[in-house]
């Protein structure tokens, strides 16, 4: 019902916003809040920070985030034995890597190595998904650290895009 | 708690902005006592 009456408030539709209860464990509950950007529009990932920190959400509880994964789409450039992902229309940019502090314990494996092989194959605008460091620990601690302006994306799939 | 992240994620949906904005999609994967 608090879903349905923000995502009415907002003009948010229902299946770009949902939060869906996971039941891990018995003490303490997790659960998953996915986000769709709507047509037309990407989200950003410091907006999102700054949102949460206006909550204001209370310290001691180990209430927290676990992992942030998303996806992005880009285009790959080498650079200082780096791989940039470049997101179309915009100045920002994700570091790709192999691991991240910020993931799950049954986290999927990194496909880093595949990836490095299809920018060598010439394939560079990309559909990448992964997990963004920084974005692990319990509120408020976690926020006080301001986003990275360009985040470390751990590679977990991707595919190419057309242009 | 719960209440507060939908609104929190609402707001983000609404503002974007096309000079920082950089995701398609996102999970974010949450824990907490306030959700029992």
């Amino acid at each position: 019902m608090a879903r349905g009456a923000t995502a009415r408030l907002y003009d948010v539709d229902h299946d770009r916003l949902k939060f869906v209860k996971l039941r891990l464990t018995k003490k303490y509950d997790q659960g998953t809040i996915s986000f769709h950007a709507r047509k037309g529009s990407l989200v950003s990932l410091d907006k999102l920070h700054e949102s949460i920190w206006a909550t204001r959400l209370s310290g001691g509880t180990n209430s927290g985030v676990i992992c942030l994964d998303v996806t992005a789409v880009g285009d790959l450039v080498e650079s200082d034995n780096q791989i940039v992902l470049s997101i179309n229309g915009t100045q920002r940019q994700f570091v790709l890597v192999g691991d991240v502090k910020a993931k799950p314990i049954d986290a999927r494996e990194s496909v880093m190595v595949e990836l490095r092989k299809a920018l060598s194959e010439g394939q560079k605008s990309m559909s990448v998904r992964g997990y963004v460091d920084g974005w692990v620990g319990r509120w408020p601690a976690v926020l006080r650290q301001p986003p990275a302006k360009r985040p470390r994306l751990m590679v977990t799939g991707f595919t190419q895009v057309e242009k | 708690m719960r209440h507060r992240y939908l609104a929190a994620l609402a707001l983000v949906l609404l503002a974007t902005s096309p000079a920082s904005a950089q995701v398609v999609r996102g999970v974010m994967t949450v824990t907490g006592a306030e959700m029992h």
